[in-house]
This record gives C-alpha cells, structure tokens and sequence, in this order.
C-alpha cells in the first residue's frame, strides 16, 4: 500500500483545495463521486489529490465516504468547472455525476 | 510480475519498469482489446456504460453533456490506448523488458490500467466489494479474474511509485 503521509506529485493545477468557488453569475453545482466495488481505495485517493489538490487526509476522507456512504460530495463550484471535474473523473474512471446546487 | 524502481525523485521524477516479455505480451493484448470495444460499443453496452457513465441525471442535460463533450472523452481515451501501447513498444533485453519512463508516463499508465479493471470486472459482472473471495470457476472467467488481480497489483505498485 501507498504510504498515507506521503505527498502526491500533482498532475493536474488546482487552484483551490476546498473547491467552494462559486461565480456571482451561477448558483454553484455539486461534483458527487459514487461507490464503486472495483476502483482500488488507493486510487480513488490518488484521483482525489491529482485532480483537486487535496491533502491525502482530505482525499482519504472523501475516498471513505464514498465507500461506505456510497457517494461523497467533492466540490461546489459553477458549472463550467464542474462539468470540467465530472470529465476529468470518468476519464480517470470514477462514477461522478453533477447536480444543481437547490435555493 | 513486473517491478517499478524509482530513479530519480527530483523536480523531473523518472523511474524505471521491468517487465518479464510474457507480462509485457498481456499488456500490449489490451489496448487493442478495449479499443475494439470503443470502436464497437453494440459489442458489450455495459462496458461502455461504465467506462462513460452519466453526468448528469436529468436526461436533457445529460443529452446536452453528451453531445458537447461526449467525443472528446472518446478520442481521449483512444489516445490514452495508443499512448499507453506505445510505451511497451521497445526491444527485450533477454527475458526482460525495461521502460525507463517519467511522472506523465506513471500517470498515464495508472488510469489506463484502470481501464483495462473495469474492462475485465464488468465483463466479469462484478458489482460488490467482495468479489476477491469469490473466484469464478468458468476457466474463461477465472483467466479474467487472475489478470484483473494481476492489474490491481500493479496499479498499487503505480501508486506506490507515484507517492515516493
């Protein structure tokens, strides 16, 4: 197994770890990743911290959620970054799917 | 099984695949293996549907994302496979082959590996987190089945790599 503690060269820029950039002019979009019984737990985690920056505690957080809640909510953004990200995870082969953020 | 040595970890990381010429041989079948799929989608629906899942619930956004990005992710993806197969395209030393490669080249192979999972799991019909206790006895099947343990196995070993 990976080592927890150790960085991740980064593939990807990210601008902002948390991903809670919203623009005045969209409301915001919800990026959710689905369980998966065949993506290694590893490697959900390496997507996590390759495409969005997150720390390996953070990425390990939402890689357990996933799991065992069966989604995570991963990113609030607008919708042109989030239709970005939504492409970047299937391309990476993880479930994700994009919702209006509602009110 | 192959082994991934980590030559250099600096601003410029490379490292270096050993594979023995039979792995190699089981590598280069996929790409072609999938691409076939991706050309022919009629051939096996559910692994298109997985490895092109949905984005969107609603049925009008999901036609709209379709068709706004719907062949990029597909040209994306036979690149990826061509790419990919090119790096196992290199002489044997003897038994061996060795792949001095960098960072984009590990990062390539980790999703395209995983690809090549999801492939074998859904054509195995595999739909829990249990299916490593449950190895098919249909011989077709279990050959699957080794080859997609075998894959995981390096796709950790990828992982390894990559986190130093």
């Amino acid at each position: 197994m990976p080592d927890p503690d150790a960085p991740i060269p980064l593939t990807t820029p990210v601008l902002d770890p948390e991903v809670v950039t919203r623009s005045a002019l969209d409301q915001g979009w919800n990026v959710i990743v689905w369980d998966d019984p065949v993506n290694l737990k590893a490697y959900v985690v390496w997507v996590f911290q390759s495409l969005f920056g997150f720390a390996h505690e953070k990425a390990t957080r939402l890689m357990l959620e996933v799991h065992n809640e069966g989604r995570s909510l991963v990113a609030t953004t607008d919708r042109e970054q989030a239709e970005y990200y939504v492409t970047r995870l299937h391309i990476f082969g993880l479930q994700a799917t994009m919702e209006k953020v509602e009110g | 099984m192959a082994s991934l040595h980590i030559i250099d970890r600096g601003d410029d990381p490379h490292f270096r695949i050993i594979l023995d010429v039979g792995e190699r041989a089981v590598l280069q079948g996929l790409p072609e293996r999938l691409e076939t799929l991706l050309l022919h989608p009629d051939r096996s629906p559910k692994v298109i549907d997985r490895l092109f899942p949905p984005a969107h619930h609603d049925p009008d956004r999901e036609r709209e994302h379709r068709e706004l990005i719907g062949s990029t992710l597909f040209e994306e993806r036979r690149e990826s496979l061509k790419a990919f197969a090119a790096t196992l395209a290199i002489p044997p030393d003897g038994p061996l082959v060795t792949l001095d490669v960098d960072l984009a080249t590990i990062n390539l192979w980790l999703h395209v590996v995983n690809d090549f999972r999801l492939l074998l799991a859904t054509e195995l019909g595999i739909e829990d987190n249990d299916y490593h206790e449950r190895p098919p006895e249909d011989p077709d099947a279990y050959e699957s089945f080794v080859l997609l343990e075998h894959l995981s196995s390096l796709q950790y070993m990828l992982l390894e790599a990559v986190s130093g």
